[in-house]
């Protein structure tokens, strides 16, 4: 059949049904070798793959940068019909188009504002994304409490069963000034394996994700401070650890 | 890091594939929706204003499909890659709001074809970036005889029946069905195995 396959008169006909002009012939034609040789199926999905890649051949062209959020708030309310829906655009349109002559004739630096709008969107999204985690039944916490000069650092690590990444939740975490980083590591059998750097916002707080698969292994925690220039040092200054 | 820069890590994971994303938006993750819109977003509205020829209506096409995405369950990833399955749908929607009728169950039959309970692995083309996926298939179309090529573009985006290609370029049907088939089949071939 492999022969069979790549004959000019089988492409062909493969083509043709991906471009959906064959014949009455040739469909049932077509129907009738699918059926004796399903590996079709797979040349079908090629051509089709390939099919679909000719929109990128064309010219550039953006859409206007409100679009993505109005599909994003459209997503966060269900309630929203598709009509509603086109009306919610128009309207944003609108309030955008009211927003910017406001903000040149006050002289605001428009790009602050939209960085800010986007901001407070994706943090949004964020906590929605650690609503839907908690909301799953086989979500584990593992919680972290602050030691020594960072006795006042708690938080909770999220992971759900089937998921790619965990959620790391810290607050009243000082901090750190430039070059200078915390550390999550995984403890597993007394061996410590990196995981991941960060450093808490301005309000001492913590918000990240975390690949899954580097703490599938996962046992206890802890969180050290490095220099963010140097390999990460299991032994540097510890700040929290987990109970687990 | 402060949080402007852990939401940008968040959002800009590269290494999350299609599937991975998908899944992640069936569990009610928005982040998810927001990294889907930012890698395909692009590319549909090219395809939506390529064929309706109006930005308004592109736009509005182009929230419809990933809404669509969003709350629907329509796609399944053993049935072909999500970019696919994207600019299937657009076009679909695109050429029925052309043509102001609904036929775009017949494309979505075609799409939805091959069903397999495992995901096939990336491909090099869909590993690439928008820019460089650009890149090639602009260089695979340049390859095409100018016939093949401009067929295959009043076909694929223009929504001509072949009888009506045939008659614009006043050719024998026979002949505009083989340009169309052999210039999909040298497109696959200039691609090479970028799509393999």
């Amino acid at each position: 059949m492999t022969e069979h396959l790549h004959s000019q008169e089988l492409q062909e006909l493969i083509a043709g049904y991906v471009l959906g002009d064959l014949s009455s012939t040739e469909a049932e034609n077509f129907r009738q070798l699918l059926a004796v040789y399903p590996e079709i199926a797979d040349e079908v999905n090629r051509l089709q793959e390939v099919l679909a890649a000719i929109p990128y051949g064309l010219a550039d062209s953006e859409p206007s940068p409100n679009l993505k959020l109005a599909i994003l708030e459209s997503a966060l309310h269900p309630t929203y019909g598709p009509t509603v829906t086109k009306k919610y655009s128009s309207h944003l349109r609108i309030w955008g188009g009211i927003a910017a002559l406001f903000t040149i004739a006050l002289g605001i630096d428009n790009y602050t504002v939209r960085h800010k709008l986007a901001t407070y969107q994706a943090t949004i999204l964020k906590q929605r994304d650690v609503i839907a985690m908690l909301q799953q039944p086989n979500t584990q916490l593992v919680s972290l409490k602050g030691m020594d000069g960072f006795s006042n650092a708690s938080g909770n690590l999220l992971m759900t069963a089937g998921q790619t990444e965990a959620v790391l939740l810290l607050q009243n975490l000082p901090s750190l000034p430039q070059g200078k980083s915390y550390q999550l590591w995984s403890v597993l059998n007394e061996q410590k394996v990196a995981l991941e750097k960060f450093n808490s916002n301005q309000q001492e707080k913590v918000f990240i994700k975390i690949p899954l698969s580097a703490a599938k292994n996962l046992n206890q925690l802890m969180i050290t401070i490095e220099f963010s220039s140097s390999p990460s040092n299991p032994n540097a200054q510890m700040v929290m650890s987990s109970n687990l | 890091m402060n949080i402007k820069f852990a939401l940008h890590k968040v959002s800009g994971q590269p290494s999350q594939s299609d599937a991975e994303l998908f899944t992640a938006l069936k569990a009610g993750q928005h982040s998810a929706l927001e990294i889907l819109y930012d890698r395909y977003a692009t590319l549909v509205y090219r395809l939506a204003l390529r064929i309706l020829i109006n930005s308004q209506e592109a736009e509005d096409l182009t929230q419809e499909i990933f809404l669509n995405l969003w709350r629907s369950d329509a796609y399944k990833p053993g049935r072909g890659s999500l970019s696919s399955y994207l600019i299937t749908l657009t076009r679909s929607r695109a050429i029925d709001r052309l043509r102001s009728r609904t036929s775009n169950q017949k494309f979505l039959e075609r799409w939805s074809l091959n069903m397999s309970s495992e995901l096939p692995p990336l491909t090099p083309f869909e590993s690439a970036s928008l820019e460089q996926r650009s890149e090639y298939v602009r260089n695979a179309l340049t390859e095409l005889p100018d016939r093949q090529r401009r067929v295959l573009e009043m076909s694929y985006f223009d929504g001509l029946s072949q009888s009506e290609i045939a008659t614009q370029l006043n050719t024998p049907l026979g002949t505009v069905k083989s340009w169309c088939r052999q210039g999909l089949l040298n497109l696959r071939k200039n691609l090479g195995s970028l799509m393999e």
